[in-house]
């Protein structure tokens, strides 16, 4: 748990620098070992252009141009996207208003507030995912927004 | 090169110098960013103690805030829009939070114009907020990891000596920032100027580096790799000689090598011998290349013997060394001279010049030599060097001692025979240590000229006759000779007083010229005397050619005429000449009664020697 929250601590260090990218690509390896442990590879999408910077260099990632064809999605704000086929899908989202306004849909989320990094889980997304969160993951669930 | 060193420690002090006073100014920022924090945190405890005190107006109790706040979404409003009064652009996030049942901090109240947080929304903090529920006092914590900002205050409401909640005020980097770009200038300037010091420092040190190369190559000698006459130069204005043994090395017969195998021959030997001396001398020593084959060396001092033995070492290693030229091979030798005592010398140059002396007395007693005091190479042990009687000469070194001359019948002093020396702080030398050495120099000429006038002057304070010894020498010297007759002929009081002793050490060549120049200085009252009479170059005809006065008695044969009849009929026989020519005889060595009892029987009128008194101040 203290590593993740370091985690988070450390990755403001680097907010305006290209050191931002690293950090946030190892929250996000972080994030997305704990949704999917047993998966060797996962498919990507996600709407942020900074984050797919991120995200291109984790190994086990594959971005995708298409959401349909994704396993997991990272939305930033525009949630025109959210069909129900793709919120059969892990969706996560980078703003805790869109987290809060399609809790149905998304499942959680890393997001900035008030110059702090903010992870969030929903607790019933989860169930219906099956995802069970390894212990130091579990500080970030929330049963209700 | 002192100088140099003096610039680069200047440059130095200046370089930290600057290098303080850049990081100071660094601790300047550090220091007023603590000050500032500490004025704001100041101010910012009464901001929290008024939100506390709104709290305590508004709420029912301070008890159980989610459950009074979640229950009133009309008051929850009212304190948010309260809270936003309070925010400004220094510090944007003035907000209300609790810690719930898993520790996670929620949002009761956020006056926050951007980024609010809702009601009960979770914020993920630092681990540190959590010291706020035990010490139960403000908290300052400082970000340095998060960019946006620049200090957190968390000050405790507190019910029943319980924490139920911590309003929480963000202060902006931007603040921080402001401060930073108003002490830019100053950072920027004192990085500036170490920069440039840096910068000339590495000039300098490049510099110095590049000036010991060329000053290496300019005190080296390319052939040998010994230092050579420039740095000589430079050793001797700058090093005390006296701390060393002066060594002068000679190749022997080196013009013989050039010319029988050829100047690269020649050179391989002066590189060969120039090794074997680095080889056999210490690295404190220094060694120049004084000449073609001549070299120098400075021995740094231990002891005389141990210095002797060194050369003794150099010279049997050249005198062994088998230098091969293609399938022939060839040896030469060395000649060393050595100078033992060059604190002796007012002038280093006179040290090295006595070292060449004994180095050429190596030459001259046939080579393949360590001669180290001259007495190694002649019989005399207390001779003194050109140099050294040079320096005593100038230095007023010279004064006279005066034997009294007596009347053995009437037992009265009747003249005085001035007698040189030459006087080193408590050390006197006598005219044998000194007067062999110099003679036919310059310096002859100088030192009886210089003893001319002390005998003068004597004569005027005191009005004593007084005798001189001059050689043949001396009187066919122009210099010597009209300067004398000069000051006689304007003095004529003096030349009654004054008598020229004639040293017979020499043949009498020039007999008319010292002839006719005594006849002169006769003329004006001055008497003349022949010296050591009975020895030398003594003859009887002297006493034809020349207009002598009085003849004094050689003291080696005066000293024997007590025990040896032959020296005794000598004597006599000297003494019924003189009587008989109508010149006045003086015996001298006379050192015991018994030979004043002879000479009283033979008839000799004075006499003088230790007997009567030893050579005094007059």
């Amino acid at each position: 748990m203290i590593r993740i929250i370091s985690l988070l601590f450390l990755t403001a260090l680097f907010v305006y620098s290209e050191g931002m990218i690293q950090i946030q690509k190892e929250i996000y390896t972080q994030i997305l070992s704990a949704l999917l442990p047993k998966r060797r590879s996962i498919k990507i999408w996600a709407q942020n252009p900074r984050t797919l910077l991120a995200l291109q260099n984790i190994p086990f990632v594959h971005i995708v141009s298409k959401p349909q064809k994704a396993d997991v999605l990272i939305i930033y704000k525009d949630n025109r996207i959210l069909s129900p086929q793709i919120c059969n899908k892990i969706v996560l989202s980078e703003s805790y208003r869109l987290i809060k306004q399609k809790k149905e849909c998304i499942l959680g989320g890393f997001f900035w507030h008030k110059g702090r990094p903010n992870i969030i889980f929903l607790e019933q997304n989860l169930y219906k995912h099956h995802i069970r969160l390894p212990k130091e993951m579990e500080q970030f669930i929330e049963d209700e927004l | 090169m002192k100088n140099l060193r003096w610039y680069l420690l200047l440059l130095l002090a200046t370089f930290i110098g600057v290098a303080i006073l850049f990081f100071q100014t660094s601790k300047t920022e550090q220091q007023l960013s603590l000050n500032l924090q500490r004025i704001v945190t100041d101010h910012t405890f009464f901001l929290g103690k008024n939100i506390e005190e709104l709290l305590r107006q508004k709420l029912p109790s301070l008890h159980d805030l989610p459950h009074i706040l979640k229950s009133n979404p009309k008051l929850r409003r009212e304190l948010n829009q309260a809270l936003s009064l309070l925010s400004t652009p220094t510090f944007p996030y003035v907000y209300l939070v609790y810690k719930d049942h898993r520790g996670h901090f929620r949002y009761l109240l956020d006056g926050s114009k951007e980024d609010r947080g809702d009601f009960n929304q979770k914020i993920d903090v630092s681990p540190r907020w959590n010291a706020v529920f035990q010490t139960k006092k403000p908290l300052v914590i400082t970000h340095h990891k998060l960019q946006t900002l620049w200090i957190t205050y968390l000050y405790p409401i507190l019910f029943d000596n319980k924490v139920q909640g911590i309003v929480a005020i963000d202060f902006s980097s931007h603040f921080l920032k402001l401060l930073h770009s108003a002490l830019k200038p100053l950072k920027y300037l004192s990085a500036f100027i170490f920069a440039i010091v840096s910068f000339l420092l590495l000039v300098v040190i490049f510099q110095i580096l590049i000036y010991l190369k060329t000053k290496k190559e300019s005190v080296t000698d390319s052939l040998t790799g010994l230092y050579n006459r420039t740095f000589l130069r430079h050793f001797l204005d700058d090093r005390n000689i006296e701390d060393y043994y002066v060594f002068m090395f000679d190749i022997d017969h080196f013009k013989s090598i050039n010319d029988t195998y050829g100047h690269k021959v020649g050179d391989y030997v002066l590189q060969t011998v120039a090794n074997l001396l680095k080889q056999n001398l210490r690295g404190e020593d220094i060694i120049v290349r004084y000449g073609g084959e001549e070299f120098l060396g400075f021995i740094k001092k231990s002891s005389p013997k141990n210095a002797i033995a060194i050369a003794e070492r150099i010279r049997k290693a050249v005198e062994n060394y088998r230098f091969k030229i293609n399938d022939h091979e060839f040896t030469t030798t060395l000649s060393v001279g050595i100078n033992l005592h060059p604190e002796r010398f007012k002038k280093s140059a006179n040290a090295l010049k006595y070292a060449d002396e004994l180095l050429y007395m190596a030459k001259r007693s046939g080579r393949n030599k360590v001669v180290y005091q001259k007495e190694s190479a002649t019989t005399s042990l207390q001779t003194l060097p050109t140099i050294k009687i040079k320096e005593l000469i100038e230095d007023g070194g010279l004064f006279c001692q005066f034997q009294p001359i007596f009347d053995i019948q009437t037992q009265k002093i009747v003249k005085y025979e001035a007698l040189v020396r030459l006087k080193e702080k408590t050390t006197i030398y006598y005219p044998n240590q000194f007067v062999p050495n110099i003679q036919f120099t310059t310096l002859y000429t100088l030192l009886t000229q210089n003893v001319l006038r002390i005998v003068l002057d004597k004569i005027k304070q005191t009005n004593k006759d007084i005798s001189i010894n001059l050689s043949f020498f001396d009187i066919t010297d122009n210099k010597i000779y009209y300067n004398l007759l000069s000051t006689l002929t304007q003095q004529k009081e003096l030349a009654s007083k004054l008598t020229i002793e004639l040293l017979e050490t020499e043949a009498l060549d020039h007999k008319e010229l010292i002839a006719q120049r005594l006849h002169e200085l006769k003329d004006i009252g001055v008497h003349t005397a022949i010296d050591n009479f009975g020895s030398g170059y003594s003859n009887f005809t002297i006493f034809q050619e020349l207009p002598i006065d009085i003849l004094k008695i050689d003291g080696k044969l005066v000293k024997m005429i007590s025990h040896d009849p032959i020296a005794h009929s000598i004597v006599t026989a000297i003494t019924q000449f003189g009587n008989n020519i109508g010149v006045e005889t003086i015996a001298k060595f006379v050192e015991n009664e018994e030979i004043l009892h002879s000479l009283k029987k033979i008839g000799i009128r004075y006499a003088q020697g230790f007997y009567f008194s030893k050579p005094t101040d007059l």
